[in-house]
């Protein structure tokens, strides 16, 4: 029987890639807000996306398929993980 | 007379300053084409405008590049047709994969609205045939995402294969680190494909092309349209 499953797939660019956003958010306003433990910050953006599938394993496959045919994530320049988790 | 198809996704907006510099200005038989109306077997050449196809969507250019319209133009290129991407046309072209690289949100975070100047680097593609290399001229650029980025093997690549067509300088051909508006890796501004038939770029020749819109008061943006029509004439033998 199928289940529902919430995937979260994240994808951010490479570490080899600066990314201006998140540095402006570690050092105009987190580090200069009290919080100075703060190192550094990457701004990600998550896709929460709900699907039907017969078990975890097949979600997790279900979602690697997408990002890699859709190109979700851009190989050029990004990275991404996937989450499964129980709606 | 060939026809050029102007391809118009939900979102584009630069689709009717191109229609006129090629058919009010330069006379060509140029039509504005709906993406879901796109049959290539009826054009001899494709412009994908500037805009914001599908409101940028996840990244910008990636929903246009699954499109049918996109299939259609990846038929066109094995057919080696002429084919261009004016801003958004050019990260619609890379991440269908028709050119190498990806354009990512500028260095500065900021959308880029102003006069630049390019550097021709090559006169080997369809659209930049008629200038000579080294050749400098000046465009306005408006976007969010034009930061040219490929990694190292792949820019040796670009380089080995003569596919970068222009980078941004300044007023006197001096490629330097103040004159890149976006972060672009090397200056680059525009690239083609190892044919040179398919080729992008983030500026807007469109709007540079007669003498009364430009502030440098000339027409050399126009060169890139002239190239293409003569890689078409030239093509056909006429």
């Amino acid at each position: 029987m199928e289940r529902e499953y919430l995937v979260e797939i994240t994808i951010e660019s490479k570490p080899v890639l600066k990314d201006p956003e998140g540095a402006v958010i570690a050092t105009d306003l987190m580090r200069r807000h009290g919080f100075e433990m703060v190192e550094g910050v990457r701004m990600a953006k998550v896709l929460r996306v709900r699907m039907k599938a017969a078990n975890e394993k097949k979600a997790l496959e279900i979602s690697e398929k997408m990002v890699r045919d859709l190109r979700l994530a851009n190989p050029v320049a990004q990275n991404y993980t996937i989450a499964v988790k129980h709606a | 007379m060939p026809r050029i198809a102007i391809i118009q996704f939900p979102g584009s907006n630069c689709d009717f300053d191109a229609y006129h510099v090629l058919k009010e200005v330069m006379h060509l038989n140029a039509e504005l084409v709906w993406h879901t109306e796109f049959k290539e077997g009826k054009y001899e050449a494709a412009i994908l405008p500037g805009g914001f196809a599908y409101g940028d969507a996840l990244r910008a250019g990636i929903i246009a590049a699954y499109s049918p319209a996109v299939k259609e133009i990846k038929r066109m290129d094995r057919e080696k047709k002429p084919i261009l991407g004016i801003c958004n046309g050019f990260q619609i072209l890379t991440e269908a994969q028709l050119l190498p690289g990806a354009l990512l949100r500028n260095a500065s975070t900021r959308f880029v609205c102003k006069w630049i100047s390019m550097r021709i680097l090559t006169s080997r593609s369809a659209f930049t045939k008629k200038f000579a290399k080294g050749d400098v001229f000046q465009s306005p650029t408006a976007h969010g995402e034009g930061n040219y980025y490929i990694d190292p093997a792949g820019l040796r690549q670009l380089y080995d294969n003569d596919q970068v067509i222009l980078k941004y300088c300044d007023q006197a051909g001096r490629i330097t680190p103040e004159a890149n508006p976006n972060g672009a890796l090397d200056n680059i501004a525009g690239v083609c494909n190892l044919e040179g038939n398919v080729a992008g770029l983030m500026p807007h020749p469109e709007r540079a092309s007669e003498r009364i819109l430009n502030p440098f008061r000339n027409e050399k943006a126009r060169m890139m349209f002239e190239s293409m029509r003569e890689f078409l004439t030239g093509k056909r033998g006429v």
